[in-house]
């Protein structure tokens, strides 16, 4: 059955400093990639409109800020997530290592109501280069021990496999999301492009400025 | 476009001339006002959107502007059309122009006009003088340093934004004088219809001027601290900014190389607290010379400037603020690079290479190889001198600096002659050659003789000059009586003579043709070393056609020099208090024997004893803390106490000026002004909005003592736990904008304080302020989505209500991991620890480990 109703899914992206987060990110939703290295400050989103199983699907990803160093910004959006993508730098074994610490981390402040069952889904990103350390094996391995996590090996330079990891996140999001709750609006909601400040300033921050 | 340097030039100097001067007769009665007002009429006219062609009513619409940005200022200034004596004359916003320049209130209602951008474009094109921010802000500073009285707010000016055009223009035209005329020939026409009813006007108001004048010095707060806010240099957000851009790794690169010379401060600041806490009776003094840091700190700025984009605009405020907020700055890493943004860029040294810069010591102490004379004159060094001690070294630099331009110079141009002498070898001709050189010489006299003067006031000229010109004098007739360089016209008399146009025509050029001679004298007693060398070169190079633009070639660069070789003196100064401290492996730079030693610039944070004028003569030896003149015992009544030194001046070095001693409010939250000397004065003046006392180290208890301090302290806390908020969120842009409105001091370093600030805290205007700028931004945060999500959750209790690091009373922060939980729950844990640090402290061993396994096995 085709519903009418548009769902916001919110998708937080994690993992260590440098393996490619907002690259992924740029990636799937603006088609674009670059090789200059900015980290990250304060996490910050981005909305891509999907369609996944005949519904209209706004996905608000979350990008993070992979070191721990910028401590004045707490991670409120971790709530409400409902789904967390773990990616790791197949080159570099310690991120891989790190995504133990990153999942529990999530599950902590994120304090999902089945932490069992939440969707996670793990990317091994940059198979592009060659130096690559973490065998397909091993990451596999990973994810069958935590309740069998889908795993993707990505690309974000080369856009391989970005499009067909974001699906699963979605489709896994929407599953997770359609056993809470449905929402038919969406008045709240913050749109990146255009109009989307104004909406937000007409609602009741009546501030002069 | 091409013209605003042009009338930002013509400004300048005016304004340079007339503050150089330092008499209140340039303003009124030589014309120096009406001069000011042409020009200022001529910046409101240029490039406004002329209606029906109509300039006058655009401009006046412009001003109109002032009543409702700002009712109160405009009601101080309603024009009332009696008191002008040449309201015939003028159009109603001239008019207006008059009056504020007049009553000194100028810059500020055209600072207040400047700040509605919306209003200003209504007016104006955007190409227009006014709308042009460089432009508009280094005029303000003009304004300011002639209502102030402070000429050294004219280096605040990035000097590319005047000597593009100069240096565009052939060599003659380096000089103003020309070009003024070339360019402004129309402004002196109109000139003329004003200075006519000049007398008129002068023999009437000249008392109430003097009132005026006799106010320079308390200036009205507001004025001053308006300017001062508007032309805060954003040398902030740091991270936000910079983490952003490209060239942070080179940024951090060049800031390593800055700190070395800050240690040097540090060390000393740490001292001067080590000492503090140590209750010792005497009072302290940090002896940090403030020029000398600044300097040290500036000359490594100026090399960083090679690295980064060019600031816009300079700012001295924030470089000064870079000063002790570098100190506090080494352990934070990630901001560290980003302090150091507003530094300025006075001189266009660009050009050199960084190696040349540093490392160099002193006020006057930087040599540029292949540098313009010219620039190096006006670059604005000198300036900074304020020591009179250092502007004596000054005046042998500069006099350096002429002597290789005038010996270069003149090598050119016998190599010339020499050529012409091998072509022209008859004798005959060379013969006649001589002859005409004679004449033309002759010639040159009897034209000198009406400007110099008279003889009578030719010997007055000289005698005042003599303290600033003696040395050219013997330099130049030495020099020329050592070669026969009588074919050059270059003698003794070509100089003098020039050196007297010179004294007339820096003294002159503001004053009417029939202003009085001694007057015109005595100004020039007070024209700095560097404009009269300025004008000395000119003025040669007039005469003799002589291209002036070689660039300096120092006959002994200072690394020539050793400076052990220089006759320093082998005593070092000598504070009479300090006899204990003795440090003979510390060698000074300044100078002064065990008797005396000239004042020197210090910050001191702690009040002096009531004093006991007999101990601090006897101390003193009977000498003057500022001139060390001898003074008989039973005279030494007549000294006065200056409280902030907290010695004895003569009644010449002490003119009874009062002013607000830091150390007071720091250790008595008292704000009452004390009789100073004049250096103490002068030094507080410029330490004014400088951001040197941190009161958590100097005296924290003050903040129990005083509760609106701590008010604002609790105040500036929050706001430096919602800059980071405000400065990372992308929809939050206006509140950037007021932000950044803020010294950059107050948010980022919430314990320093200005004497400025604290003034202000002590009146309520900063708790306010500060109130106002939380409460707008605890607005926007509450209602914005990313904001919100930037937020934390109380792990603890695991409610989904978000909490901020700055609500203090309901929220605590774990000051390693900066998590934020509620004070209750916190507080209701067994163990008092943060639940999240071992987290993250695992995590972050776990990688560590891994880095150096991988590192160990790619080895």
């Amino acid at each position: 059955m085709a519903t009418r109703k548009k769902v916001l899914l919110k998708v937080i992206i994690l993992g260590d400093s440098s393996v490619g987060k907002t690259s992924l990110m740029n990636q799937y939703v603006n088609k674009k990639f670059t090789n200059q290295y900015k980290a990250t400050i304060g996490a910050d989103f981005l909305t891509k409109e999907v369609m996944v199983d005949d519904r209209i699907v706004t996905m608000q990803i979350w990008d993070t800020a992979g070191q721990e160093r910028f401590q004045s910004l707490g991670v409120a959006f971790y709530r409400g997530a409902d789904c967390c993508v773990l990616v790791f730098d197949v080159t570099s074994p310690g991120s891989f290592k790190s995504l133990d610490g990153w999942r529990d981390e999530f599950l902590i402040q994120a304090s999902p109501s089945d932490p069992d069952h939440f969707p996670f889904v793990v990317l091994g990103n940059k198979v592009d280069l060659d130096n690559r350390s973490v065998s397909t094996k091993r990451a596999q391995q990973w994810c069958q021990s935590k309740n069998g996590l889908p795993y993707f090996e990505t690309s974000a330079k080369e856009a391989v496999n970005v499009e067909q990891a974001f699906k699963t996140i979605a489709r896994n999001a929407l599953a997770q999301e359609s056993d809470v709750e449905l929402y038919n609006e969406f008045p709240d909601q913050i749109k990146l492009d255009g109009g989307s400040t104004d909406n937000r300033s007409s609602g009741s921050d009546n501030c002069a400025c | 476009m091409e013209e605003l340097p042009v009338i930002l030039d013509h400004l300048k100097s005016t304004v340079e001339c007339l503050s150089m001067s330092a008499q209140t007769s340039t303003w009124e009665v030589c014309g120096g006002l009406d001069r000011l007002h042409s020009i200022m009429m001529n910046i409101f006219k240029n490039g406004c959107i002329a209606i029906n062609s109509n300039v006058e009513d655009v401009v006046w619409n412009f001003i109109q502007g002032i009543n409702w940005l700002h009712p109160t200022t405009a009601s101080l200034c309603t024009l009332s059309r009696n008191t002008c004596p040449k309201n015939e004359n003028l159009d109603k916003s001239s008019l207006w122009i008059y009056k504020s320049l007049e009553n000194h209130s100028l810059s500020e209602k055209l600072g207040l006009l400047l700040s509605d951008k919306d209003h200003l474009y209504k007016c104006y094109k955007p190409e227009a003088f006014l709308c042009q921010k460089e432009y508009s802000d280094a005029a303000l500073l003009c304004l300011r340093a002639v209502e102030l009285n402070q000429p050294s707010l004219l280096l605040e000016i990035n000097p590319k934004l005047y000597l593009n055009y100069s240096s565009k223009s052939e060599h003659c035209s380096t000089l103003p004088k020309l070009l003024y005329k070339q360019t402004h020939s129309k402004y002196f026409k109109q000139l003329g219809s004003l200075t006519n009813l000049l007398n008129y006007k002068s023999s009437e108001n000249i008392n109430e001027h003097n009132v005026i004048a006799g106010h320079h010095n308390d200036l009205p707060k507001g004025k001053n601290k308006y300017l001062c806010k508007r032309q805060c240099y954003k040398s902030w957000p740091d991270i936000y900014r910079s983490t952003f851009d490209q060239s942070k790794l080179k940024r951090s690169l060049s800031y390593d190389k800055m700190q070395t010379s800050d240690n040097l401060l540090d060390c000393t600041l740490q001292g001067a607290t080590i000492e503090n806490t140590a209750q010792v009776l005497l009072p302290k003094l940090l002896d940090v010379n403030y020029e000398q840091l600044l300097c040290d700190n500036d000359d490594s700025k100026n090399h960083q400037l090679l690295n980064i984009n060019l600031p816009k605009r300079n700012k001295r405020r924030s470089k000064l603020f870079t000063l002790p907020l570098k100190i506090l700055e080494e352990s934070d890493d990630d901001t560290r690079s980003n302090i150091s943004d507003g530094s300025r860029t006075l001189i266009p040294y660009d050009e050199f290479p960084p190696s040349k810069y540093v490392g160099t010591f002193g006020l006057v102490s930087s040599y540029f190889p292949d540098q313009n004379l010219f620039k190096f004159l006006s670059s604005g060094q000198f300036l900074q001198a304020n020591a009179e001690l250092d502007r004596e070294n000054a005046h042998f630099k500069i006099s350096e600096a002429i002597i290789g331009t005038i010996e270069q110079i003149k090598c050119n141009q016998k190599l010339k002659f020499t050529d012409e002498v091998i072509d022209e070898s008859d004798e005959e001709i060379n013969r006649l050659k001589q002859k005409i050189r004679c004449r033309r010489r002759q010639k040159l006299q009897t034209e000198q003789t009406p400007t110099a003067g008279t003889s009578s006031s030719d010997c007055l000229t000289e005698s005042t000059m003599s303290s600033l010109t003696s040395s050219y004098c013997s330099t130049t007739s030495s020099m020329s009586t050592t070669d026969d360089m009588d074919e050059l016209d270059l003698d003794d008399d070509s100089i003098c003579s020039s050196m007297f146009s010179v004294c007339s025509s820096s003294a002159g050029s503001l004053s009417n043709p029939n202003a009085n001679r001694t007057r015109s004298a005595s100004v020039c007693s007070t024209v700095t070393a560097e404009s009269v060398a300025r004008s000395l070169i000119r003025h040669i190079s007039l005469k003799n056609n002589w291209p002036v633009d070689v660039n300096v070639q120092w006959l002994i660069s200072e690394n020539d020099a050793p400076q052990k070789i220089l006759p320093l003196p082998s005593s070092w100064p000598v504070n009479p208090h300090n006899h204990v401290d003795d440090r003979p492996e510390a060698s000074s730079r300044l100078r002064g024997t065990s008797d005396w030693a000239p004042p020197r610039p210090q910050i001191i944070f702690t009040s002096h004893p009531s004093p006991i004028r007999k101990n601090i003569m006897e101390l003193q030896g009977y000498r003057c803390a500022g001139c060390s003149m001898k003074v008989a015992v039973k005279y030494a009544s007549k000294f006065r106490y200056c409280f902030y030194l907290g010695r004895y001046f003569c009644t010449g070095c002490h003119v009874d000026k009062t002013a607000i001693i830091p150390g007071r409010i720091i250790e008595k939250w008292d704000f009452s002004k004390y009789p100073v000397s004049c250096f103490s004065f002068t030094l507080l003046e410029k330490m004014l909005f400088d951001p040197l006392f941190n009161i958590t180290d100097l005296n924290s208890i003050l903040y129990k003592r005083a509760r609106g301090l701590d008010k604002v302290r609790t105040y500036r806390m929050q706001l430096h736990y919602i800059k980071d908020f405000i400065f990372l969120c992308r929809y939050a842009d206006r509140f950037k904008e007021t932000l950044e409105t803020m010294d950059a001091h107050i948010i980022l370093k919430p314990d320093l304080y200005s004497i400025q600030n604290l003034v202000d805290v002590k009146n309520g205007e900063l708790g306010k302020k500060l109130q106002n700028l939380i409460v707008a931004c605890n607005k926007h945060i509450i209602n914005c989505q990313l904001c919100q999500a930037r937020g934390f959750v109380c792990e603890i209790c695991n409610k989904n209500k978000i909490l901020f690091p700055w609500d203090f009373r309901l929220v605590t922060r774990c000051v390693d991991c900066g998590s934020c939980y509620h004070k209750k729950c916190y507080d209701s844990r067994k163990v008092p620890t943060c639940p999240r640090c071992p987290r993250i402290m695992a995590m972050f061993k776990r990688t560590e480990i891994q880095n150096d396994q991988s590192t160990v096995v790619q080895s």
